[in-house]
């Protein structure tokens, strides 16, 4: 953090027939906020539709589910495309620039993923720490490193301020449990977004969702990974 | 890691007259050890030769320092440039491609860390887990936090394996010492092979990277990253 400058992606997404669709997302430096500079938001937003059971936030302080306001440009752009459309995506981040030739459907995914864990919804929010270091179009296995570390990381700071760490990651399992919910349910919400106004085609969105954070945590969790940390696997 | 091909990372210098200088690392993507297709060694990268006062290797069963002998190609492309040239590298990986305008040295000290860490030296084979998801051109927050969550990541193996966990990160000040001392050395070991500077530089910039990690990582390093994890702060 040499700088107090906020975080800014810049998504753009190159169509073969020459099209680009930009989309620039910004974060608060401090608190990884993401900074919506978009006042319009429809009514399919609204925290108390299709609200997810396990949300924590207060109806009345609350008229909108963060995420769902947040994402209302993405899914403006982004209605009525064909998600596995081939593209090239380029992101430009402060430090530098990634390209990908891909699916609408992975970048979008990717930028998505941005949105989610940086709203304020209370269940996404852990994933957040990881959005200082986005990297753009990561693959299962990348993710997982980044997930996992990420969460140790917290755990050390934990221990630093007194509090129980979590070295097992058992915790880890329940955040995405929890997170597994919202996905659903914010599934049913970007549904309910199509019976209200037929001419939104919200299934691009949907379809990216599924694959936001692309791993679940399973028993074989780390199973592959081990055989490069082998050196300090001895006394 | 689904499948087994190597892993390549592909490094493109573009230089403002035109002229590129390619180089490829490619990587066993189970061992993450250097595939070095180059037989030629030149008499600096003898290991009796300004042998690192820490090294543990043998000199009678190894000819050569294990990573001046990998470095050789890249101190002989690049021995003759200036450090502080402005270059676009472009780096291109299985997952995707990375571009930036930076210094030539900037450049060669991201290929130089990936084949310090792989070529099998007993004290930078502890970053070596850290070559799968090598992040090029990364700056010293990127850096600081990609080792510490790998570290991290090796304790959590090391208790899983029954071993001693050190949570407390007291090794990895202990490593980066180390790996300190070995910088000296192996700068010293470079600059008897070269005429001008930037490859001198490239381990000089690795150099700063480690003098900055080792003496207060717990303290002023850590505190800075520790504002993204609020949400890991409360029961």
């Amino acid at each position: 953090m040499a700088e107090n400058k906020n975080l800014i992606f810049n998504y753009s997404f190159r169509y073969s027939d020459g099209t680009i669709k930009k989309l620039t997302l910004e974060l608060d430096n401090q608190t990884l906020s993401f900074i919506n500079k978009d006042t319009n938001t429809p009514s399919w937003a609204k925290l108390d539709n299709n609200r997810c059971p396990n949300c924590k936030l207060d109806l009345k302080e609350n008229e909108f589910c963060p995420i769902a306001k947040n994402l209302t440009g993405v899914v403006k752009m982004f209605q009525n495309s064909d998600s596995s459309e081939k593209v090239e995506v380029t992101l430009k981040s402060n430090d530098r620039i990634y390209i990908k030739q891909t699916t609408i459907q992975r970048g979008l995914s990717s930028l998505i993923g941005i949105i989610m864990t940086t709203s304020g919804c209370t269940i996404l929010d852990k994933l957040r720490p990881l959005v200082r270091y986005h990297l753009p179009l990561a693959s299962l296995d990348e993710t997982r490193f980044r997930v996992i570390s990420m969460y140790l990381i917290a755990q050390y700071y934990r221990e630093e301020n007194g509090l129980e760490p979590d070295w097992k990651l058992n915790d880890l399992s329940k955040i995405y449990a929890e997170i597994q919910i919202v996905n659903k349910f914010f599934c049913d919400r970007l549904i309910s977004m199509k019976m209200e106004d037929a001419s939104i085609n919200a299934l691009t969105i949907l379809n990216c969702f599924a694959n936001y954070i692309p791993f679940s945590l399973s028993e074989n969790l780390l199973s592959n990974m081990d055989s490069s940390f082998k050196i300090f696997l001895q006394d | 890691m689904e499948d087994k091909k190597n892993i390549i990372y592909c490094y493109s210098f573009l230089f403002a007259d035109g002229n590129s200088k390619n180089i490829n690392i490619e990587l066993d993507s189970e061992t993450l050890s250097l595939i070095n297709k180059e037989e030629t060694a030149f008499s600096w990268a003898e290991l009796a030769n300004r042998k690192c006062p820490n090294c543990s290797l043998n000199t009678k069963e190894n000819k050569y320092c294990p990573i001046a002998k990998n470095l050789t190609q890249v101190i002989e492309m690049f021995k003759d440039s200036i450090s502080s040239t402005n270059v676009e590298i472009t780096i291109t990986s299985e997952e995707r491609t990375y571009i930036k305008q930076t210094s030539l040295q900037r450049g060669l000290s991201s290929i130089i860390g990936v084949i310090m860490a792989t070529s099998g030296c007993p004290i930078m084979d502890k970053l070596n887990p850290l070559a799968r998801y090598h992040l090029p051109l990364s700056n010293l927050d990127e850096t600081r936090f990609r080792v510490t969550s790998m570290y991290l990541l090796a304790q959590f193996l090391r208790k899983e394996e029954g071993l001693k966990p050190d949570w407390e990160l007291k090794g990895l000040d202990d490593l980066y010492s180390e790996i300190g001392i070995l910088n000296k050395f192996f700068s010293k070991r470079i600059s008897s092979a070269i005429t001008k500077d930037a490859s001198v530089n490239a381990v000089i910039i690795l150099n700063c990277f480690t003098k900055f990690f080792s003496p207060s990582l717990t303290t002023d390093l850590l505190t800075d990253m520790h504002k993204s994890f609020h949400m890991y702060m409360q029961d």
